[in-house]
Formats: C-alpha cells, structure tokens, sequence
C-alpha cells in the first residue's frame, strides 16, 4: 500500500454521495407511470407468449 | 468488528486507496494551465464514454450497417444515423452525471431506490441479453477470423482468453487503456470506406433527399426499427454507469465525461457511416444485394477490393466483437456487484473479490459455448434478445430518467428543462420504436 496518497481525497469526493440510498416513495405521475410501465410489460409478454406457441417465435 | 465485516471494509479500502491514486493525478493534472497538461487530462479522463460508443458498434452493429448498406446504399440511412447517434448521446450523458453524482452504478440505484422487484427485472434482462449478445460477438470474432484460416474452436477460444486476461489481469486504469487501444481499431472501416472511392455528391445528396429507395416497405420499416430501436441498448446505461463509478469520476469531471461521451459518439457514427458508404457504394445494387449474409458480403468486398479490403473488414469484425464482448463482460460482473452488495471494482484482484468476477466470466464461457455448439438456433437467439430488449429498454429509460430528476440524489445537477424535453422525446420515440419492433419480430407479418 503506498502511504504517499493522499486519503483526504477520498473523503472529500465521494463521501456526499455516500449517504444510505433509501427507497423512492412512488407517488402522483410517477406511480402512474410504473403501472403503464407494468402494462407494457405485461402485455409485451403476452404477446411473446403467444408468437411462442404460435410458432412465429 | 466480525471478520467479514473487516475483510469487507479492507478490500473497500484497498479499492479506494487505488482510485485514489488515479484521482490524485487528475487532480494534479488539474493544476497546470500549460497545453500539454490540458491535453493529458482529457486524454486520462477519455474512457467511458469512448467505450460504450465504440463497443455499441459491434460485431453485430458491424453486420447490421453491412447489410444496411448492401441493402438500401447510402441514401436514407446516413441522416438517420447521425440523428441516432445525437439520441445516443443525450442518454449516455445522463449516466455520466448520475454516476459521478451519487458514486453509484446503474443496478445500485436501481435496487436501492425502486426495491428488489423492478431491481431483479432489471438485473435479469440485462444478464440475460448480455450473454445473448456476446454470442453475437463471438460469432463475429469467429467469422472474422475464419478469412484468415483459422477454425472457430480456436477463434473463440482466443477470444475467451483474452477477455479473461483483460478481465481479471488489469487493474480499471490498465483494462481502459487496452480497451481503448483496442476500440481504436474499429476506425479500420473508415479508409475501407475511403477504398470504395464513393461518390460524394451521392454522399452530400443523402442529407438534402432522405431518399428511401424502393419506397417505404415492411422491410424498411424493420431495417429503420432495428437500427433505431437498437441506437441505445440496456447494458450501454449500465455499462457507462460502472465505468465512470469505478474510474473515480466525479463532479468535477461531468465535463469531461461529457467530452469523452461526444468523442465516442463522433467515431461511433464516423464508423457506422463508413460502413454504409462501403457496403452502399460496393455492394447494393448487385443482383441479390438486398438479402446478402456477411459472409457473402465479406467475399464481394474481396472480389471487389481485393484480399486487402476483405482481410480489414474481417479484421474490424474481430476487433467489433472484441471490444464489445469485453465490455459486456464487465458489464455482467459490475451489475451483479452492485445488485448484491459484493466489492465490485475492476482495481480488486481475483482472489479479493471472486463473487464480482465469476458472473462475467461465466457468461463469456456459456456465449463461446454456444457459438461452437453445431446446429446451436443462432437466429433464434438472436431474435430472443431483440425482444428482450425491446421489453427492457423502456424501463431502463424510465428509471434513468426519474433517477435524472431526483433532487435527493442529484442536487443541482438534476436534469434542466431542456433537457427533460429532449430526453422525454427520445424516450417516447425509442419506447415506440422499440414497441413497435418487438412487435414486427412477434408477428413478421404485422405491416
């Protein structure tokens, strides 16, 4: 380990953005767009589900 | 302390004491005013950016613009890429700001901030892509290398090899500069394209017509969706991300992250554009040009340039392929680092941090297994992570761009207005494209 480096460094770049990440609270347009997000999803799967079983997959 | 905990914190810390060091220099460099101390900057701080761009053109970007080019010529697709690679830039520059802001990878943020459900969504489809699309390259290291004679066992076993050394041999400073020595390699296809001789009036007429030769058909409008719905795939976001917490750039470095960003982003469209020149002015029109595979593509080029052009094209196909397939290991290993909390930094040696390595590794080993396995359902798999990201992608932007206009997170380098306008348009049109062309895979026959 070389000793010469300085640590101060460390501390004065990166320990601001090292606070604890806690959760997003979902709420207004937001939340609304995780559901559309959902529906896409849910619908994108269907249809690969069923281009699987028809064969077009 | 327990024992965990401590060998934990004393790996954290032989991390940090090596990216210190790298900071220490920057910051060094950042004293001088003298030209040449300038410029070593901005050539310390080039990385990630250059990277993620270049490796965006790979093997299968590379085969894609061929046949692009065979298919339609020069006409409509040289305007659209340069419009491609702006969109390109917008996105990857906000993952530039988030790493460097919150000191954080893309899969961190993911998991802490929207919870495990949308964490695992995203770390799923993005390992799951990414061994798909190292098969591609893998299959492009392979094809490349078989113009120089050499078997696919051994092409892909050369080329497993080398991103394990590059993976777990090189501290992140070291693995860079190889990686960019290696990306510039991809500008082989520029004077391929200045062999071609193009006609530059044809060229300049491009930007006036948005000519679409043979109208607007179903063919086109897939060829327009993949190259679009593909500008900005998911382990781009990730990747970038990674880097730039890994390197130990911070705020202070947004500028240059975005000077590194638009750097690969002019030589990711240079090449593109050259290869369309090259295929467009060589290939298209020939009988049968609209539905030439690579290989045959390859033997016109030599037909046409002479073993000289065919053995460059092949060489920047192995070199596309390279480049991307380290990338997108690192790619595996840093998300799965990241997801579970384990020491993730490319500056740890192997038996420090065994968990942050294997994932990557892994994945390289199960594509080049793949590749060799005779009759292995290539095109299958190739559409598999088409759809994939297809279903991924909106997410990823979504997250990116709530992440963007978190002022938790972000402080004041939040996004600006302009650019929510600008980011929320590209996200629309790419959730679009990307819908509507996971939709043209799912039904061929849909328009």
């Amino acid at each position: 380990m070389n000793t010469k480096v300085d640590f101060s460094l460390v501390t004065l770049e990166t320990s601001p953005a090292k606070a604890p990440l806690t959760r997003a609270k979902l709420k207004g347009w937001v939340n609304v767009v995780f559901w559309g997000l959902r529906l896409y999803i849910f619908l994108m799967l269907v249809l690969v589900g069923y281009a699987f079983v028809h064969g077009t997959l | 302390m327990s024992k965990n905990l401590a060998y934990k914190v004393s790996q954290e810390l032989e991390d940090a004491v090596i990216r210190a060091k790298d900071q220490e220099k920057v910051l060094a460099l950042r004293q001088k005013r003298d030209w040449r101390s300038r410029l070593l900057l901005g050539l310390m701080l080039l990385g990630p950016g250059v990277l993620t761009m270049i490796a965006d053109n790979d093997a299968g970007g590379v085969m894609t613009y061929a046949q692009t080019g065979s298919a339609y010529g020069i006409g409509f697709f040289i305007p659209a890429l340069i419009l491609s690679g702006l969109i390109a830039y917008v996105v990857q520059e906000m993952t530039v700001r988030l790493g460097a802001v919150t000191q954080r990878g893309h899969a961190e943020m993911i998991w802490g901030r929207y919870g495990s459900f949308w964490g695992w969504f995203s770390l799923v489809d993005l390992v799951i892509a990414n061994v798909l699309t190292l098969i591609t390259e893998f299959i492009g290291i392979s094809v490349g290398m078989s113009v120089f004679g050499v078997p696919s066992w051994i092409s892909v076993s050369l080329g497993l090899i080398f991103d394990a050394f590059s993976l777990l041999v090189l501290r992140y400073y070291r693995w860079e500069r190889l990686s960019l020595w290696i990306a510039i390699g991809n500008l082989v296809f520029v004077p391929l394209a200045l062999m071609a001789h193009p006609h530059w009036s044809a060229v300049l007429d491009a930007f006036a017509s948005w000519h679409i030769p043979g109208g607007f058909t179903p063919q086109f409008l897939f060829v327009i969706l993949a190259n679009f719905g593909t500008t900005i795939a998911p382990w781009m976001l990730f990747f970038q991300q990674s880097a730039v917490v890994d390197k130990g750039l911070t705020v202070r470095d947004i500028h240059n992250g975005r000077v590194d960003t638009a750097i690969g982003t002019a030589a990711m469209v240079l090449v593109a554009l050259a290869l369309i020149t090259l295929t467009g002015s060589m290939v298209h029109g020939l009988p049968g040009s609209q539905d030439f595979n690579i290989q045959q593509i390859l033997v016109l080029l030599g037909q046409r340039l002479g073993p000289v052009g065919e053995k460059l094209f092949a060489l920047g196909l192995v070199e596309a392929g390279t480049i991307a397939a380290i990338a997108l290991t690192a790619s595996t290993s840093w998300a799965m680092g990241e997801a579970f909390g384990w020491p993730r930094s490319l500056n740890l040696p192997f038996h420090k941090a065994p968990r942050f390595y294997w994932p990557g590794l892994v994945s390289a080993v199960i594509a080049g297994g793949v590749v060799l396995i005779p009759h292995a359902p290539l095109g299958f798999l190739n559409l598999a992570v088409q759809v994939i990201a297809s279903i991924f992608m909106p997410a990823a932007l979504l997250f990116l761009i709530l992440l963007l206009n978190d002022k938790e997170l972000m402080g004041k380098y939040v996004n600006k207005g302009w650019q929510n306008i600008s980011s929320f348009l590209i996200i629309g049109l790419l959730v679009v494209l990307n819908g509507i062309f996971g939709l043209t895979i799912i039904f061929p026959n849909l328009f």
